[in-house]
């Protein structure tokens, strides 16, 4: 698993009060509807899901609050991104996507 | 020459053109990046397309080529497009499945294969003397497109995978949507080399000669422009396309 995804493992379940199964479980769920592989997933990427599709999530759990939830979560892996911006993991730049992306020189 | 044959001509040029232009720029991004997809993508489409295609078609159908230099030809198109089809097999093991234990018992699998096909091939190629049965009717030929066509089809799956779930991350904003179409384009490049190769594995099985039937060569000069119009949308993509494809997921 990559260290975003370890780490929003860690906020999902600090932040919602959540066991580290439920929050496991919970961001598997969302990485897959995303369309991302825990192998490679960035923060950056992660910080998307994190404001688009968590508090969903986290209502259907019963989570009271999500929406706040979702923020903080959201901010943490924010604040992750900048932290790793200036060193992108290999594992992100071997993805699929990153591939085709340098291919069509959009890299 | 008739409209057919021009017709047919500028199909096979756009193919081998697009196939050398495309695997020449990534070979030259390979240069830069020193990672291994762009190496081994550039160098297959570069050797299978640009440079085995038309040394093949040389030693089978040019009518001033010697038997015995078409022999040197087919000998040498034959060790080329199977380095290079390995090759896209490896960048497909590489990109979609780095980690399985079984795409690399296929990559493996695959080499040793086409190692072995091309001594065959070699046999074949020096004891025949009609070009029919050194190039499209043997045994030998039949196996190694076989194997094509099973790189073909992993490779189109693989693509059409990873392109629905692209297509999740592209809902979220996650993606640039040409990357997301270069995906698809690349599943349909390999959708039609498949395409290519059945027709010339059927004629093969039917013992038929492709030359002589016009509708086989119909088939082939259509779907080897279309790769060569894929592979450039997917490879060089001009403006316009580039804007409908960002357009159409506004």
């Amino acid at each position: 698993m990559s260290q975003a995804y370890d780490e929003f493992c860690r906020q999902i379940e600090t932040c919602a009060s959540l066991t580290d199964l439920q929050a496991m479980g919970t961001a598997r769920i969302l990485v897959k509807e995303a369309g991302l592989d825990a192998k490679t997933a960035t923060p950056a990427q992660l910080a998307v899901v994190a404001s688009k599709l968590l508090a969903r999530q986290l209502e259907v759990l019963g989570v009271a609050g999500s929406a706040g939830v979702a923020a903080k979560v959201h901010a943490a892996l924010t604040a992750l991104t900048a932290l790793t911006a200036l060193a992108p993991s290999s594992a992100a730049s071997s993805a699929p996507e990153a591939v085709f992306r340098r291919l069509g020189g959009t890299a | 020459m008739t409209g057919f044959q021009a017709f047919e001509a500028v199909a096979t040029a756009t193919f081998i053109v697009m196939g050398f232009a495309v695997g020449l720029r990534l070979l030259l991004l390979a240069r830069r990046t020193r990672e291994l997809p762009e190496l081994t993508l550039g160098a297959g489409l570069f050797l299978i397309v640009g440079v085995g295609y038309p040394l093949f078609l040389t030693a089978a159908h040019a009518p001033s080529v010697s038997l015995g230099t078409a022999r040197i030809l087919g000998g040498v198109a034959t060790v080329v497009m199977n380095v290079g089809w390995w090759l896209i097999c490896l960048f497909t093991w590489r990109v979609f499945r780095p980690e399985e234990r079984w795409a690399r018992l296929v990559g493996v699998g695959f080499g040793v294969a086409f190692a072995a096909i091309t001594v065959a091939r070699f046999a074949n190629i020096a004891s025949e003397s009609d070009r029919i049965y050194m190039f499209w009717i043997s045994k030998s030929l039949l196996a190694t497109q076989f194997l094509a066509l099973t790189i073909y089809v992993w490779t189109g799956v693989e693509a059409l995978v990873c392109h629905a779930r692209l297509k999740r991350q592209l809902a979220l904003g996650l993606i640039e949507p040409v990357v997301v179409n270069r995906v698809l384009l690349w599943a349909l490049v390999a959708a039609l080399c498949f395409a290519s190769m059945v027709i010339g594995t059927a004629a093969s099985l039917l013992r038929i000669a492709p030359e002589s039937m016009a509708t086989v060569r119909l088939l082939m000069a259509l779907v080897g422009l279309g790769c060569g119009g894929t592979l450039y949308l997917a490879f060089f993509p001009p403006r316009f396309y580039l804007r409908r494809v960002a357009g159409a997921t506004a």
